[in-house]
């Protein structure tokens, strides 16, 4: 372990090392999803939902064909502020996310650890995760009146069950020897979690996040529809009351790719994280 | 050093009448080890030896009977009145008592123990492994990456530090987990079946390095396996279980002088002499030795 | 390129085509013999179309109708749109949206659903007080310079009400009616048709003025009046002339039996009915045909 680096070298490799995983990511990504199968698929519908609306098929209103929605993706970033909505949707999002997995988390681990506690909370969360998170908004707007707290809770509610969930099964399903292996060598309960059931379920956990992501997403976009004045899901809900369909399908799309795109992150993390699985 | 007296483990369950079921997995067993011996626990599969040996690691409570360590008592064993059981149901229930404690890290320093499998954590390289173990023990950071790589030399891994456990041979895994358990320093080491799941070609090495270590070192080892003939070769003492309920059904003394590949025909003999034990409990059978 | 590959387009193209073709099935054109479907959200102030459709008035002038009810009159346009109506009832502020976006479309006013214009204070139901105990309570008004707050005040000052004690908020109209439920104001100052909407809710009447004539920024004048605009879609002129003159005949029947038909086509409460003007129908005068340059309907 050669700690003997000076501190340009260290920021040097530093970047390189942020480029290095960057590249990785991407390429990726287009390897993954931008394949030839992918493309036979796209192109022929991209080709019908131009072709259709404008040789009268289908009305150019009600379906706007893609040449369309990209003009009106560019209107709205250009004049528009539609940067400004992204980020703001952007930033009640991982706000949302960040309280949800602050609080998950821990209390996941603290109840796969320790058979006491789970016993005295398990059941609580079992009966109130079916709730719907939709079904909260009405209670929601009630206590928290409309504005950031609001829209916070209902994304934090949308991912606060699957990330507890799968890190609660993550840390239960620790192999019991590797617990024992540890005891034997005279470990602390808080080296045992820190060292043995933590590296352990971090592919649970992963794995719940991106569930969180999902659902938090679509709860970010209920509770701009109904209690914000700014932000995508906002937007949406505005397109509609002034006719305006094409708005309405570029929203859908950026919601669409922001949420693709944070899965793609997450399940590189999850290959980076595997890497010791390999072989088995 | 080691004593064992009159383990017993039974795994019970109150049925609604409220009497126990369940099934014995070890009765009544006393054993003595002293330092530095290296004594062998052989017995088919099933027969509660793991489970002694859990006990002596202090990894299960004993339903009855004692063990110390150097004196030291490992464990109080589980309640027998039902009142005593809802006291120390009551006790226990937050921690179990095989807990060694909430945060801070106790130093064990008088047992090490090697399973079979999932000996090593596959999460961290073979190096960090051992780190992890010296970590535990106290050792200064500075001190531990040097002690490490002499440990993992020591078992015969010089050059394979940094790769990840599922990058290793099982043969390799087990080095690794004995490097660990020797890193420990400690005075004893129990080992399950360690090389049952390693191919015979590295086993044979294994069991010469084990057994060179050993001598080096001069540890006490508990060794439980199910091959005789590995008990045989390595063993000053062959503690023999027999299984329904796991007792401990004779010791044989192992006088031969090492290294014991070139004893090959009094090795057999001993090993048929053990087998033959276990042949007349079966069927009754084969009465040239009998206890 | 494999063969399979073509097969997925060309199942894909099927499946689009298959679809669409569905879609135009569903348009109609509205000519001779063919039913009109009209969208409309079910608002007593659509009296002239409710009793056209009660005492067949359509039928008198060889129109077949269909009445559909939406949500709400920005659904209806959505149905304009689509095809699954060739008429809609929609109010002025929304009417102006759809046909800005789709002028392309041929959406155009052919006539619209007035009412008479009013101040009127309405209280919560739950306030039972008098003109005189306004003081300290929130009341909603349009905006600062609204010609309903200058007449409340004028009037209100006439019979020596102080209103300066008055805690004035100031939102649309059409956001008064659901804040004085919520609990939000105490009162609303508002336009006499939503007043009666707010009647119906069990909500009191404290204050009414019917002489207050619009004409500025916060009640232009042609907006002021109209409750409904009247947006075709897609209708021969002959079937646009026709719905003209059948509205224009129910709007003189007498009073009563529009009130009768009303009562029964709506969950409106007759009693409400019974002290307030109805809405009218009318076609599209000459100051709003300056107004609205092409954007209403014209025979061709």
């Amino acid at each position: 372990m050669d700690r003997k680096l000076t501190i340009q070298t260290y920021q040097a490799r530093g970047l390189n090392l942020v480029v290095k995983e960057l590249a990785a990511f991407f390429g990726g990504v287009a390897k993954n999803n931008f394949t030839i199968e992918f493309f036979t698929v796209l192109v022929p519908i991209m080709a019908l939902w131009e072709a259709l609306p404008r040789l009268g098929v289908v009305s150019p209103f009600l379906v706007p064909p893609p040449s369309v929605v990209a003009v009106t993706f560019w209107e709205l970033l250009a004049n528009h502020g539609y940067l400004g909505h992204i980020g703001i949707s952007l930033q009640r999002f991982f706000l949302g996310l960040a309280v949800a997995l602050a609080a998950a988390i821990p209390i996941g681990i603290l109840m796969g650890w320790n058979l006491f506690l789970r016993r005295h909370t398990l059941p609580l969360f079992q009966m109130l995760a079916p709730i719907p998170p939709p079904a909260w908004v009405p209670i929601t707007i009630i206590l928290f009146g409309i504005g950031l707290p609001m829209q916070v809770f209902l994304v934090f509610l949308g991912a606060f069950y699957p990330v507890l969930f799968n890190t609660y099964q993550g840390v239960k399903d620790t192999e019991p020897r590797y617990i024992a292996s540890a005891r034997v060598f005279g470990a602390s309960e808080f080296t045992l979690i820190k060292r043995v059931y933590l590296p352990n379920s971090l592919s649970s956990i992963v794995m719940g996040v991106k569930v969180g992501i999902a659902l938090g997403l679509v709860m970010l976009v209920v509770a701009e529809m109904v209690g914000a004045h700014s932000g995508i899901g906002w937007l949406l809900v505005e397109s509609k009351d002034f006719f305006r369909i094409d708005r309405m399908v570029v929203c859908m799309l950026t919601l669409g790719f922001i949420g693709w795109f944070l899965i793609e992150v997450m399940k590189y993390l999850e290959t980076k994280l595997a890497l010791w699985k390999v072989g088995r | 050093m080691i004593a064992a007296r009159k383990i017993t483990k039974f795994f019970s369950v109150i049925n609604p009448q409220g009497m126990a079921e369940g099934s014995t997995a070890v009765l009544s067993v006393s054993l003595e080890i002293a330092d530095g011996e290296f004594v062998a626990i052989v017995g088919p599969s099933g027969c509660g030896k793991s489970t002694f040996l859990e006990i002596l690691a202090g990894l299960q409570a004993p339903t009855e009977g004692e063990v110390y360590i150097a004196g030291k008592r490992v464990l109080e064993p589980l309640p027998s009145t039902r009142r005593e059981m809802e006291s120390y149901q009551k006790k226990y229930r937050f921690l179990s008592p095989i807990v060694n404690s909430l945060f801070e890290d106790i130093p064990k320093f008088e047992t090490a123990m090697i399973f079979q499998d999932y000996a090593i954590f596959p999460w961290m390289t073979a190096l960090e492994n051992v780190l992890f173990t010296l970590e535990l023990r106290g050792v200064a950071r500075q001190d531990r990456a040097y002690r490490a790589r002499e440990y993992l030399a020591m078992v015969g891994l010089s050059g394979e530090e940094n790769k990840y456990p599922s990058q290793l041979s099982g043969g390799m895994r087990q080095r690794v987990a004995l490097a660990r358990a020797l890193s420990v320093e400690p005075k004893i080491i129990l080992m399950d079946e360690p090389f049952a799941a390693v191919d015979a070609f590295s086993r044979h090495k294994l069991q010469e390095d084990l057994e060179r270590i050993w001598q080096q070192t001069k540890k006490t080892i508990v060794f439980v396996t199910h091959d005789v003939d590995e008990a045989v070769l390595l063993s000053d003492r062959v503690v023999i279980f027999s299984p329904q309920p796991g007792t401990v059904r004779n010791i044989i003394d192992v006088c031969l002088p090492r290294p014991r590949r070139y004893c090959r025909d009094r090795l057999q003999e001993l090993k048929d002499r053990v087998m033959q034990i276990y042949q007349y409990d079966a069927t009754g059978e084969g009465i040239e030795y009998v206890i | 390129m494999k063969r399979w590959h073509l097969a997925v387009a060309a199942a894909i193209a099927t499946t689009a085509l298959t679809l669409t073709l569905l879609v135009l099935g569903t348009r109609a054109g509205g000519g001779n013999g063919e039913v009109i479907r009209i969208g409309h959200t079910g608002s007593p102030h659509l009296a002239p179309l409710l009793l056209a459709v009660e005492q067949g008035i359509f039928e008198e002038y060889g129109l077949r109708v269909e009445l559909k009810q939406f949500g709400s009159t920005a659904e209806a346009g959505y149905a304009l749109l689509a095809g699954r109506v060739q008429v809609a009832f929609i109010e002025p502020s929304t009417s102006f949206r759809l046909i800005n976006v789709h002028d392309q479309l041929e959406i155009k006013i052919a006539g619209s659903i007035n009412f008479p214009f009013g101040a009127t204070l309405v209280v919560r139901q739950d306030l039972q007080i008098r003109l005189h105990d306004l003081a300290g309570l929130t009341v909603a008004a349009a905006s600062r310079h609204c010609m309903l707050l200058k007449a409340f005040k004028h009037d209100a000052q006439r019979h020596g009400l102080a209103t300066g004690e008055i805690n004035f908020v100031y939102t649309a109209f059409d956001t008064m009616l659901p804040a004085l439920e919520a609990g939000q104001v105490d009162a609303i100052l508002t336009r006499s048709s939503y007043a009666l909407l707010a009647q119906a809710t069990g909500h009191k009447v404290l204050y009414q003025n019917w002489d207050v004539v619009p004409d500025d920024a916060c009640c232009p004048l042609y907006v002021a009046q109209v409750e409904y605009f009247m947006l075709v879609k897609n209708l021969t002129s002959q079937a646009v002339k026709s719905l003209d003159a059948a509205l224009l005949a129910a709007s003189q029947r007498p009073a009563e039996e529009t009130r009768e038909a009303v009562a029964r086509r709506t969950q409106f409460p007759a009693a409400v009915l019974q002290g307030a003007p109805l809405a009218r129908y009318f076609a599209v005068g000459p100051e709003l045909e300056r107004e609205l340059g092409d954007w209403v309907w014209t025979a061709n």
